[in-house]
């Protein structure tokens, strides 16, 4: 092996490890959370922001809100592997580290203060500014422009529901504090909850494809009957 | 005690004579004459879950705060008519379960309609004397659409108050008229509030009397003119052969009475039609896609989302897009189904009258036209649900709509096309059968079906 290459490869371990180092070394080794703040406050809050809100500008890109991400394995996955143009942390940070980053976010930056929902109100409201693109029965819809559809929401969390209300992933607008407040989100957040399964009183939901399933099952009974009229011509035979 | 109760009303009213010949009369036999009755019995079935339903129906707008035990709706402001097909759902004995079967029925009723009319189309019963039988069964299918709609647009849901939007701007669309016809169907400017007591009064009085009193007529012009019968042996146009009004004929549709009901029932217990509750009351500035008429309206539906959109004025007049797919092509389509046993013969210069029908293959123009027609509107249906189509197929919706406008004539243009190469090869088929065998192919059907 040359020369330069074994003081090359010294460069990178200073430059990576030390890092490590320091964050094993870091206080309140007892409290996860303030470990995982600190961590934070040292890796991710120049791009991100001090509180998960994103920083705009020179780098709009490197800074999505945090508040979108939801799940624990999500934000591991984006601290280790480093999707886009986030570096990755999988060699920075040590296994534990990553744990407590990721369990800050979640448990404190990722979350929407969502108290006091009121289901009735989230369906006016869903009526209201969502179900023009996700349907009233949350399994979403076709949208004319940009051959982008509105997707089920019958699958997504409260916090995911909660956090495209605020971001606005993709061509879907964002709807900041001064539109929806916290109350009213927890509110939207609780109605998309409800509707995911809804109870269906009347039988089978036919999976919420509404009056084209409706129309589709009346045919089949309606060929059932002529299959009725041409047993009973039968004599009721065969 | 029965015959002596028979004795007392006969010998004041004199019915026996009547009765007797009533229960002689011969229908004939064949499972295709059944359909109409699939539809007269659906009919009896939305009279009897209807009857039910207005007795806790409320026909106001008047807005009202739910506190129901529908309790995701609760303290929400809504209208007094859709708290009640609430209260019907949640609060009424059956009350879900009468209501859909009523809406069910409705949509049984329609399709029964369509199938019987296909079948009267495909044999050509329509043919002198039966004109008017077809004149008034056009009326009935048009009656039967248009309750429909009055009937899912009472509910005051998001669905039915946008459904509601789209009659009022079809009706408003027809050039100089429209706005006066909007006044008298709707009251005003929709959403208005004298729109619902209107829709109500035809619902339940007007269009269901009508539709009731040309049943009777319909029947009653059969019961006169003999009901048709396929060609075979001992089948002239002066003969009819078949069973007898009483006791086999009256078994078998009692039979099929109770099977529609069968069935009507366990759609109605088992199957969700319309959750009127999911999509909350009806608010002008919501919509929701997925929204799509009962489907005996779809196919104008489709042609409304198909249609390019070109506004022009005729004399001063603004003539907007809506009103060509949404008045006038369905308007077209009815007219030429109320013309077409006189443009038929037309076609065959044949004036005479006729009690044996056709067989499909024996009218290859009339069947490639009738079926080229059920595409046609198969495909529009298609287009009336695109958005529903794209979503499940993950497809771009825009690009769906343009590939339908492409299929909306090369499918019925392909369909009529093969039926008409089909009834050709079957009737070349048949010809070389009976030359074969020196017998008429329905004698050796009636020979397989006696054994």
């Amino acid at each position: 092996m040359p020369k330069g290459a074994s003081f090359a490869s010294l460069a990178f371990f200073v430059a990576f490890c030390v890092p490590v180092v320091r964050g094993q070394a870091a206080p309140n080794a007892g409290d996860p959370l303030a470990r995982g703040q600190q961590i934070f406050a040292q890796h991710c809050a120049e791009c991100h922001g001090d509180h998960g809100q994103g920083v705009s500008g020179v780098v709009s890109i490197a800074g999505p809100n945090l508040q979108a991400e939801h799940n624990l394995g999500q934000v591991l996955t984006a601290i280790e592997v480093g999707p886009s143009h986030m570096p990755s942390f999988g060699r920075i940070l040590s296994v534990p580290d990553m744990k407590d980053v990721a369990g800050y976010v979640t448990q404190k930056i990722a979350v929407i203060p969502m108290q006091g929902g009121n289901l009735s109100e989230g369906g006016d409201l869903y009526a209201m500014y969502c179900s023009a693109c996700h349907r009233t029965d949350v399994r979403g819809g076709a949208l004319v422009f940009d051959g982008v559809n509105a997707p089920n929401l019958s699958h997504k969390s409260r916090a995911l529901v909660a956090g495209a209300i605020r971001w606005g992933p993709g061509p879907m607008p964002n709807f900041p504090p001064s539109v929806l407040t916290d109350q009213q989100v927890a509110s939207i957040a609780d109605y998309v909850k409800y509707a995911q399964r809804p109870p269906a009183p009347g039988g089978s939901a036919m999976h919420w494809y509404g009056p084209v399933a409706e129309g589709f099952a009346a045919w089949v009974i309606a060929f059932l009957t002529i299959g009725v009229a041409m047993w009973i011509e039968r004599g009721g035979k065969g | 005690m029965i015959e002596s109760t028979a004795r007392f009303v006969d010998s004041r009213l004199r019915l026996s004579k009547f009765v007797r010949r009533a229960m002689n009369h011969v229908f004939p036999d064949h499972w295709s004459f059944m359909l109409g009755e699939v539809a007269l019995y659906s009919f009896v079935i939305l009279i009897i879950t209807g009857v039910y339903l207005a007795m806790f129906f409320k026909d106001t707008t008047t807005p009202v705060i739910y506190h129901g035990s529908y309790t995701p709706l609760d303290g929400v402001k809504m209208a007094a008519a859709y708290r009640s097909v609430l209260h019907i759902s949640f609060d009424v004995p059956a009350g879900l379960l009468i209501r859909q079967m009523h809406h069910w029925a409705a949509d049984i009723f329609l399709a029964a309609i369509i199938v019987h009319q296909a079948r009267i189309f495909f044999t050509a019963a329509y043919r002198k004397p039966r004109e008017l039988n077809w004149i008034v069964g056009v009326t009935l299918l048009i009656l039967a659409i248009a309750n429909g709609y009055f009937g899912y647009s009472m509910c005051g849901d998001l669905l039915s108050g946008a459904g509601m939007r789209i009659g009022y701007a079809i009706l408003l669309s027809v050039p100089v008229i429209g706005p006066w016809l909007t006044f008298i169907f709707f009251g005003g400017t929709v959403p208005v509030a004298a729109t619902l007591p209107r829709f109500f009064a035809l619902h339940i009085f007007v269009v269901p009397a009508l539709i009731a009193a040309l049943i009777g007529v319909h029947l009653l012009i059969i019961w006169r003119q003999l009901h048709t019968n396929f060609p075979g042996p001992q089948r002239t146009e002066k003969l009819i052969v078949g069973s007898r009004l009483w006791p086999s004929y009256t078994l078998k549709s009692l039979g099929l009475f109770f099977l529609v009901f069968a069935l009507i029932a366990f759609l109605g217990g088992l199957v969700q039609i319309d959750p009127v509750w999911l999509y909350g009351p009806y608010n002008p500035v919501a919509i929701l896609p997925g929204a799509q008429p009962d489907w005996y309206l779809g196919w104008v539906e489709g042609a409304m989302r198909l249609f390019p959109g070109v506004n022009f004025r005729i004399g001063g007049y603004l003539v907007p897009e809506v009103f060509w797919p949404g008045f006038f092509f369905p308007a077209m389509m009815f007219v030429l189904l109320y013309v077409w046993p006189f443009i038929e013969k037309l076609i065959s210069l044949d004036f005479r009258p006729h009690n044996v029908l056709r067989w499909p293959y024996q009218q290859p123009f009339c069947t490639a036209l009738g079926c080229a027609t059920l595409a046609f509107l198969v495909v529009l249906e298609f287009a009336g649900a695109d958005d529903v189509v794209a979503l499940a197929g993950h497809a771009h919706v825009g690009a769906l709509r343009d590939l339908l406008r492409i299929l909306v004539f090369v499918v019925p243009a392909a369909t009529g096309a093969i039926s008409y190469l089909i009834c050709l090869w079957w009737r070349r088929r048949r010809a070389s059968d009976n030359a074969g065998l020196n017998i008429g192919n329905e004698a050796m059907e009636e020979l397989t079906q006696s054994q």
